[in-house]
């Protein structure tokens, strides 16, 4: 188990090194940099190349690399060349943001979810299933700025229950949570239908296996069948789906954040590609990289507690 | 149990490989960051509720963050925004128009032969925050700074007051500024950045970090910056004039313009600048917003490379100009953000004239010309944008329009930044342009049609070399009725080589709650809070 850990902890290594330099190479082929970007549209090219001096662009490409690695092994991402505040500060500062709403994005899609699915299975072809397989398909299939638009003309135009701008004030619960709420449903709803559709064609799986006729031939109730017998063995497709889940809402809280005007790190990472700030750009992939990978781990974990055959391998 | 444990274990092992790009976090002192010691800008600060009975705190917004506000290198429209509460200069415009105006400076005069500047200063201004009183030398070491920052760092402004030979200290009042040759412009490149006066000691104190913990002598001083969230000003109550009657001055950074307008709508916005035609026309209907359009500087024009063919034939370019329906852009692309014009001024600048010679929206015509240019059956070209708004609601009707006297266009999109860099990098036939510049000629004509800056050395992309002779006889005339001849006199003939095709000049589009008086448009980017107030 523990080899197994160091293995993929390892593997994770050389994912995250592999990341950060394809990363380093992209944004310098990009065309525009830093110069162009902070001295804006007149700039003569005599101060664009002073300016690539200073933030030392004019430098070998080699070396450009080996000072970034150096900084990597010594945990320094540099500093952004916008506010010329220290990269690990900037997304110190949003990554709570982007935690608190993907978070609560996963947390709806499951408390959505995962009733209508399992409701789905049990009475499968019922009206209610189809309503709820249509509204699955629906909420899936609708982009999620699109959906936050529409959920702020009615709850922030029409209803005005939420507020529009910005992300709240960190430490202060209800504000945080008034100022998640749209953007977390926009980012939930769309996941609820994927952990539905799944819950329920794995559930249906399982519920047509012949311990399930067991189970009810020696007594048990409906709600002891379905949880501890039927849900528990149709978890694993349902753990990878909300795990796979974070990821995507990760990337879905790029569009998002922009929307609702939240710090985070997909506004970050945004904004530092139009500003071109290299430092930003690779800090934040990196931490993108990061978690993507310890997710991964968590939802391997997770398969090793629910099917104890695989925790030998 | 046993696996919770190794779980834990899992995490712990993770939160080791995340504190590992940690030491950062106690940053070894490092001259290129001072920011992170000295600003007090990182603690969100609490807005109060912006519903309070007694309002003297304003909500506004800004289409992207700032990224650093010092009279030496901003260049972007969101830090001049806010610079222009926080700086003054010798003299500044006047809220509404492109006059230029006293400021710091009471009085000033001019010697006979426009090379020296004699400026007067009002006594007892202090700057924000305890720097001090600005005086002679506060001017002295404030322009020489942009001129002149010392080793190999330069000032993006430095080009705006190329003119400066030295300034020097007459008494603690009084300051002269030496010119290499006469420069009528002055007065305004003065106003716009390069004149911002700063305390030395602050500057020396913050090093790079000056630019977000600006100081200056403004109506409002800045008191805090929350990166991609918000910019907080108060008033200045030592103000050399009436302190400003809003005390507290919130930016939100809202990059997304339909969010903006809900939030107007919203009342979470009480004024806000807009670019977007949809979100005008959307506010213009609302009954509950007011919604203001003045004429600004920006003009947007349609480059042709008049170095190399088909467009270094004069006729081409005339075919080009009288192919395009200016009036369908503005009008129904536009809605109205952008005004016709048939020039590469706005009314609003210095020497504006209407009479040039005017290419009406006449297809026939075009195809006339370019048959006698020697293309009867047009041509292939590819025309560059960038994809910054509006741009991308222009191009579809350009090329619809010179696909139909036979110019065949194939659209190339770009993100402005990688733009930019194409501009002034590539050969191109055609590409678009925005011009934004103070409201002086000299400004957007050195920038984008004298020959010295033809790419990759600057911005002029129709490499254009006809009118360098009045473009600096225009930058050295200092009777405004000479200077204003020589302005026109060049616009005519800009109109008859038409390096490039004028569309439209961009208004300064602001929405605003109905309670909100006072709003004057600041027609070069500026914002300007100080007239601002509610109504009781």
């Amino acid at each position: 188990m523990l080899s197994q850990i160091l293995r993929r902890l390892f593997i994770g290594f050389l994912t995250v090194l592999g990341v950060v330099t394809l990363v380093f190479l992209l944004v310098r082929v990009m065309p525009g940099d830093p110069a162009e970007v902070m001295l804006g549209d007149y700039a003569t090219e005599e101060s664009l190349a002073a300016l690539r001096h200073q933030l030392g662009l004019d430098k070998p490409l080699y070396s450009q690399y080996a000072d970034f690695v150096l900084g990597l092994a010594r945990g320094d991402l540099g500093c952004s060349t916008r506010s010329r505040r220290l990269v690990l500060d900037e997304i110190r500062r949003v990554l709570p943001y982007t935690i608190q709403l993907t978070g609560a994005g996963v947390l709806l899609s499951i408390l959505i979810g995962l009733p209508l699915g399992i409701f789905g299975a049990y009475r499968r072809h019922s009206i209610v299933d189809y309503a709820s397989m249509t509204l699955a398909v629906a909420g899936y299939s609708a982009p999620a700025f699109w959906l936050a638009i529409l959920l702020l003309l009615l709850f922030s135009i029409r209803l005005q229950w939420f507020p529009i701008l910005g992300g709240g004030d960190q430490g202060d619960w209800l504000s945080l949570a008034r100022h998640a709420a749209l953007p977390a449903l926009a980012l939930g709803l769309r996941q609820a239908g994927l952990v539905a559709r799944t819950t329920r064609s794995s559930m249906l799986e399982v519920l047509a296996q012949d311990y399930m006729r067991t189970a009810r031939a020696k007594g048990l109730g409906e709600s002891a069948v379905l949880g501890r017998h039927a849900l528990k063995n149709a978890a694993i497709p349902i753990v990878t789906v909300v795990g796979l889940s974070f990821g995507t809402l990760l990337g879905g809280a790029v569009a998002t954040e922009i929307v609702f005007t939240r710090p985070g790190m997909g506004r970050l990472l945004v904004d530092a590609i139009l500003a071109r700030d290299y430092p930003i750009i690779q800090g934040s992939v990196l931490v993108w990289a990061l978690i993507f990978i310890a997710i991964n781990l968590i939802v391997d974990l997770t398969y090793t507690f629910l099917e104890p055959r695989l925790r030998a391998g | 149990m046993k696996l919770t444990l190794k779980v834990l274990s899992v995490m712990m092992a993770l939160s080791i490989v995340l504190a590992g790009c940690g030491p950062a976090a106690t940053p070894e002192p490092e001259p290129a960051e001072p920011t992170v010691e000295t600003s007090g800008v990182a603690a969100p600060t609490s807005v109060p509720p912006i519903s309070a009975p007694a309002r003297s705190d304003l909500t506004t917004r800004l289409m992207a963050d700032i990224s650093g506000i010092d009279p030496c290198n901003t260049t972007n429209v969101n830090d001049h925004y806010v610079a222009v509460n926080v700086y003054s200069g010798l003299v500044n415009f006047k809220p509404g128009t492109g006059d230029v105006v006293p400021d710091l400076a009471e009085t000033w005069e001019v010697s006979p032969d426009g090379l020296l500047w004699t400026f007067h200063l009002r006594e007892g201004v202090q700057f924000h925050k305890g720097y001090g009183e600005v005086n002679a030398e506060a001017v002295k070491y404030s322009i020489d700074r942009v001129l002149n920052p010392g080793g190999d760092k330069k000032c993006e402004n430095a080009s705006y007051i190329a003119a400066v030979e030295s300034v020097e200290v007459v008494d603690e009042y009084t300051v002269q500024i030496k010119l290499k040759y006469p420069y009528a412009a002055l007065g305004t490149s003065l106003a716009y950045r390069a004149g911002w006066i700063v305390p030395q000691r602050a500057v020396e104190e913050l090093g790079d970090g000056f630019g977000l913990n600006p100081v200056g002598t403004g109506p409002f001083i800045f008191d805090s910056w929350t990166p991609d969230d918000e910019v907080v000003l108060v008033a200045n109550e030592d103000y050399y004039g009436e302190p400003a009657k809003i005390k507290r001055v919130t930016f939100k950074v809202i990059p997304d313009e339909t969010v903006a307008s809900l939030a107007l709508e919203n009342g979470e916005l009480d004024i806000a600048i807009l670019r977007a035609a949809e979100t005008y026309e959307q506010l213009k209907a609302n009954p509950n917003l007011v919604v203001d359009a003045t004429p600004g500087t920006s003009v947007r024009v349609l480059a042709m490379n008049t170095a190399s063919p088909p467009f270094d034939d004069v006729h081409v370019r005339q075919a080009v100009a009288h192919a395009i329906n200016k009036d369908e852009i503005v009008e129904i692309a536009l809605a109205g953000t952008v005004a016709r014009t048939d020039n590469v001024f706005g009314p609003t600048t210095f020497g504006y004239t209407s009479d040039v010679r005017i290419y009406e929206y006449n297809p026939d015509k075009a195809k006339q010309l370019l048959a006698e240019a020697g293309y009867p059956d047009g041509f292939e070209v590819t025309l560059y944008f960038s994809t910054l708004s509006p741009w991308p609601d222009i191009v579809p009707i350009l090329k619809a329009n010179l696909d139909a006297v036979g110019i065949k266009v194939t659209l190339e999109g770009m993100e402005h930044a990688a733009y930019n860099a194409f501009a002034r990098n590539n050969e191109y036939q055609l590409i678009v342009q925005p011009l934004g510049r103070p409201p002086d000629p000299d400004l957007p004509l050195s920038v984008a049609y004298h020959s010295d800056l033809i790419p990759p050395a600057g911005n002029n992309l129709s490499r254009y070399d006809k009118i360098d002779d009045l473009i600096e006889a225009g930058r050295k005339e200092v009777d405004p009725e000479k200077r204003k001849a020589i302005y026109v006199q060049l616009q005519q003939q800009m109109a008859e080589d038409v390096p490039v095709v004028p569309i439209g000049f961009q208004m300064v589009i602001v929405a605003m709650q109905p309670q909100v008086k006072g709003y004057a448009a600041g027609i070069s980017n500026e914002f300007w809070l100080y007239p601002l107030y509610f109504e009781e």
